[in-house]
């Protein structure tokens, strides 16, 4: 068939299969499509692609063409760019869908799947495909000269934190506002408190939230968490929508079991893991010599004969009622960590040596306490520093696809003095945790509460 | 059809890049699996037919085709049958630092694959020397995990004889050439 008359024969097809598609109104048409090229909408049929079907979820155009269209390179094959400048250009995108050839009837390379699109798909990706990478194809809660991001306030238990956090991300947005904003947009928060809010905002900065449901909500609306500050038991997904600035527990814990094998030798001491929050694997073969538990009570503890290191990844009252016993039966401790997010652990007297894993850089709590400030005031600053940093490498065609991937660029940038991040396609989390020697008098550095 | 010409048949019908290499000296070293049990590279190419391909789980683009390729062969494994040496593939991790055995089987569940020997797929990755070791073996090796080749290697140990590809090989290109290499 000659390129003309396959042009032809599509137009002629889908128009005739899409008189329900085309009533539509434009916005929605332009939404469905929008929705059916970045993924969080699935094709109804699944793709073929060199004699295989191409499972659903991973059959979205953004994942060769880019969030702005211009293509993806990977190894010896690049996906082209597919921007149009006409919308009457838009049959393209569905010949090349549909019957993997160009306009000129020159047929794509074989990595180019091929779509069974619907009538109503097909309609919906016509009307998205002139907008696809110029300025008016504008995400949610962005203008031309304005930008909205959400902070997620927690419920009550942690509500003076997300306060604290709103505050620090507020104070740094207004200084940049100040300076003319972020490619020439000024940057506005908003205390998000429920989903439906959630939906006026770009992104969300700073959030206490995390879990399996926001992620999937997350996913579905197109909306980054950038900059959280949740701990996670285990590291979050590195591809996914949250990218956290602080390590989960579970790395938190590595670095102690780390500690606890390196010191056992030096000390004397057979070393002890004491894991009820169960965030260390029992198989993990870093743990070498190292015994975990998964609970244990002062009065088994004080019967062992042998001087215990112990590493304690308990919540805050469990570990403060066993070091209290402790102390009261004068049970050496020639070693104590404990992980400082999960509560102020002081061993008093007991331990000759307490260190304390911190899930940031010892530099963040001396910027608050120099500050005068909450450390979560400071988490705030630096989740409110790295947005922003990510915004000005992100360009002012912005696509949360794109702000998630510059944030998680940042490699070496640092938020706050002496306290660079370290994300890589290894690491999903932009800080690693760092380790301190509690001062005996409990004087200088503030606690996470 | 004389084996010769068999072969070469074989070969022009395969679209992508074709190249018969002199085998790969494959290094003798232990990957994990997906179930994260280590497993000797070169017992598992002793007497089988191999097609192997380069993924990493963070890749969006070009790994998925590639996985859904080999998830369409092995639901044909049946034209492979008559085969003497058993078919396998093998999908080797080129990001060992972020492909853990967990990784690896939480893609192939997006992929619906079955993988271990008893269905002759096995996704496996492993410690970063070793890893590279391996993939320099196939020149599958790249400075950056994103620009590795698109490269397929199809090859029969037992046969001496191995062929590789570039770019996206159909499912028909990967059960032909396992069935030249067997032949």
């Amino acid at each position: 068939m000659k390129p003309a008359i396959l042009i032809a024969w599509l137009a002629g097809y889908a128009m005739a299969g899409l008189g329900g598609a085309w009533a539509q109104k434009p916005d929605a048409l332009v939404e469905q499509g929008r929705a059916l090229y970045f993924g969080t909408q699935r094709f109804a049929n699944s793709p073929h692609i060199a004699g295989a079907s191409l499972p659903a979820g991973v059959s979205a155009c953004v994942n060769c063409h880019g969030a702005l269209g211009a293509g993806v390179r990977e190894g010896v094959q690049a996906a082209p760019d597919i921007t149009l400048r006409t919308a009457a250009a838009s049959n393209k995108w569905l010949i090349a869908a549909m019957q993997g050839k160009t306009l000129t009837g020159r047929s794509l390379n074989t990595s180019m799947p091929r779509y069974l699109l619907s009538p109503d798909e097909q309609a919906a990706l016509a009307a998205y495909a002139p907008l696809l990478g110029s300025a008016a194809d504008t995400a949610r809660g962005v203008t031309s000269n304005e930008l909205v991001l959400g902070v997620y306030m927690s419920d009550k238990h942690h509500s003076a934190a997300s306060n604290e956090i709103l505050a620090g991300v507020t104070r740094v947005f207004t200084a940049v506002n100040t300076q003319g904003g972020v490619h020439g947009r000024k940057l506005r928060v908003m205390a998000v408190r429920n989903p439906e809010q959630a939906q006026s905002v770009f992104a969300l900065v700073g959030s206490l939230r995390q879990d399996k449901a926001l992620e999937q909500t997350l996913a579905a609306q197109r909306l980054p968490s950038l900059a959280a500050l949740t701990l996670s038991l285990e590291a979050v997904n590195a591809s996914g929508w949250t990218a956290p600035l602080l390590p989960s527990l579970q790395e938190q814990a590595q670095l102690m079991v780390r500690t606890l094998h390196a010191k056992a030798a030096e000390l004397d001491c057979t070393p002890w893991l004491i894991d009820s929050l169960q965030v260390v694997n029992a198989q993990d073969p870093e743990l070498g010599a190292v015994q975990r538990f998964a609970s244990a009570d002062a009065a088994s503890l004080v019967a062992r004969p042998a001087r215990l290191c112990l590493g304690i990844v308990m919540g805050e009252a469990g570990s403060t009622r066993l070091l209290k016993d402790l102390t009261d039966s004068d049970k050496p401790l020639p070693l104590l960590i404990s992980l400082a997010a999960l509560g102020t652990v002081y061993a008093s007297a007991t331990s000759t040596l307490h260190l304390q894993i911190l899930p940031t850089p010892l530099a963040v709590a001396t910027h608050a306490n120099a500050a005068g400030q909450s450390l979560w005031a400071s988490l705030g600053e630096a989740a409110g520093h790295t947005v922003v940093e990510a915004l000005a490498r992100s360009g002012s065609r912005l696509q949360p696809e794109i702000a998630l991937a510059k944030l998680r660029e940042l490699s070496g940038y640092a938020p706050l003095a002496d306290a660079p991040l370290a994300w890589s396609r290894t690491r999903a989390h932009g800080w690693q945790p760092t380790m301190w020697m509690v001062p005996t008098d409990l004087v200088g550095l503030r606690q996470l509460p | 059809m004389k084996r010769r010409s068999f072969l070469a048949a074989s070969a022009c019908a395969v679209s992508s890049a074709l190249a018969q290499p002199s085998a790969p000296v494959v290094p003798d070293v232990s990957l994990l699996d997906e179930q994260g049990r280590s497993v000797r590279l070169r017992s598992l190419l002793v007497d089988r037919t191999v097609a192997i391909n380069f993924i990493y789980t963070g890749c969006s683009s070009f790994c998925p085709p590639q996985t859904a390729v080999f998830r369409a062969t092995q639901e044909r494994f049946g034209e492979l049958r008559s085969a003497a040496h058993a078919p396998l593939l093998l999908s080797l991790s080129i990001d060992p630092l972020n492909d853990s055995p967990k990784a690896l089987a939480q893609y192939a569940a997006r992929f619906e694959a079955k993988l271990g020997l008893a269905h002759g797929w096995m996704m496996l990755t492993g410690d970063p020397a070793t890893l590279e070791r391996t993939t320099r073996a196939f020149g599958a090796s790249s400075a950056r995990v994103d620009d590795h080749p698109v490269q397929l290697w199809v090859g029969c140990a037992p046969k001496s004889r191995w062929f590789s590809t570039t770019g996206l090989a159909s499912t028909d290109d990967v059960l032909r050439l396992m069935k030249a290499a067997a032949a």
